[in-house]
């Protein structure tokens, strides 16, 4: 995965990698990046560090990485991310997508 | 058999009504078309994606249309933004020998069916919409935190919008059958009046469709489909399905609504039967209906700067609080 760069057993993503300009913008673009993240978390490694640098986002994109792993995992797999270098409105999106898709799935599996 | 279609003076998103009726005219006809363009004065970005979307559709069916009637400036326009590669012009013959480069506030139509290729487009299709708004200057770093220029910014800003509806269509409206869908994209800033246009046209299955057993559409009108579609959180697809196929939060269509109403502009929906806009038109349509769905947004130059995504999110209600990891 060329866009992954590993220290010790921390991973980190540069965003940048995925924007055109400073935009990373479709769910479709986004799907190898969530695979990797997968992949990082099922192997149990350090802390995942996902680097916003000089990028925003859609809220599809984000939701595309986020939301779908904490639909499969469960909030939790938030303990695991670092969100570094985000702009006010990459905070706002991650914020809101890790609060709608945690209570989505805490009611999908709670009784 | 030709058919003979009459095209209107205005192929506009204000003359809704008209530019569907003659673009059902063009569709419906199911034969090789001739289509009058001797009354057309004004085409907008809705009108060229419309014209274009229906004369490559009825290409693909195995029809010819050829126009005839188009005034100098109305085919010289319509030439420039690359309007005619699906059809016959007759009596009108493009300048082919110096184009004038109106990359600057023109986007020609284009035709995209690879979802691959939105995110790239997107970037284009914004750039060379901001690249000459003008009494501006672009290079003003406008935020020293992350250090974007105001250039960067209103391209942000524009491409946003541009690549969740590109997305859309080319996911939402492959559905229930309609694996071939294309989508269609146009746009213009128009200077004397400040603002921006950009269109984007769709022949899938459209919102009736799309959103059809879902627990928010209480009757089966287009309309009200369309006005569904707007509500937050509302998406045919927000569980993750058996064999993990993409999910969508039903926030995308949403927030670029409102990015256009943040920067004082407005919204046109139609899909089917009716259409919807946000500055408070909405009606049914009496005869026609298009197959998919067409999206026109305009914003005001001027205000593209001051949008912010952050504030446009849908507000929580009673979610939990999530601990967050932010450096």
């Amino acid at each position: 995965m060329m866009f992954m760069k590993q220290i010790a057993s921390t991973v980190k993503f540069p965003l940048s990698h995925f924007a055109a300009g400073h935009l990373a913008g479709t769910r479709a673009i986004a799907v190898p990046l969530r695979v990797a993240i997968e992949q990082a978390y099922c192997s149990k490694s350090g802390d995942i560090i996902l680097d916003f640098k000089a990028v925003e986002v859609t809220q599809s994109f984000m939701d595309e990485v986020i939301g779908r792993l904490i639909l499969s995992y469960g909030p939790d797999v938030l303990k695991k991310l670092i969100f570094k270098n985000c702009s006010n409105d990459v905070k706002a999106i991650i914020k809101f997508i890790a609060a709608d898709r945690s209570d989505q799935y805490l009611k999908q599996n709670t009784h | 058999m030709t058919e003979i279609v009459t095209l209107p003076s205005y192929l506009t998103v204000k003359s809704i009504e008209q530019t569907l009726n003659a673009c059902s005219e063009i569709l419906d006809a199911c034969d090789n078309v001739n289509i009058n363009a001797s009354g057309l004065k004004f085409v907008d970005p809705f009108g060229i994606a419309m014209l274009g979307s229906c004369l490559s559709q009825a290409k693909a069916y195995g029809f010819d249309s050829c126009i005839s009637g188009l005034n100098k400036n109305v085919g010289s326009y319509l030439n420039r933004m690359d309007c005619f590669n699906d059809v016959e012009l007759t009596d009108f013959s493009p300048s082919y020998n110096v184009r004038h480069d109106r990359s600057d506030s023109l986007v020609e139509l284009k035709k995209l069916e690879d979802v691959k290729m939105v995110n790239q487009v997107s970037n284009e299709l914004a750039k060379a919409l901001v690249g000459s708004f003008n009494n501006v200057d672009l290079d003003l770093v406008i935020n020293e935190l992350s250090g974007y220029t105001l250039k960067e910014l209103l391209i942000n800003t524009l491409q946003y919008p541009i690549s969740e509806l590109l997305e859309n269509s080319l996911t939402h409206a492959r559905r229930n059958g309609y694996c071939h869908t294309a989508v269609w994209v146009a746009g213009q800033y128009f200077k004397s009046r400040g603002i921006v246009q950009i269109s984007v046209i769709d022949n899938g299955c459209g919102f009736l469709s799309s959103l059809k057993g879902h627990s928010q559409l209480q009757t089966t009108s287009h309309l009200d489909a369309i006005l569904t579609a707007l509500k937050p959180r509302v998406s045919c697809n927000r569980d993750l399905g058996i064999m993990g196929d993409s999910v969508n939060q039903g926030v995308g269509l949403t927030t670029t609504v409102r990015i256009a109403e943040a920067s004082g502009g407005r919204a046109t929906i139609l899909s089917g039967d009716a259409f919807h806009q946000t500055d408070g038109r909405s009606s049914y349509l009496s005869n026609d209906s298009w197959q998919g769905v067409a999206v026109s947004l305009v914003f005001s130059r001027s205000k593209l700067n001051k949008v912010q995504i952050s504030e446009l999110l849908p507000v929580l209600e009673n979610e939990p609080e999530i601990s967050l990891r932010f450096e």
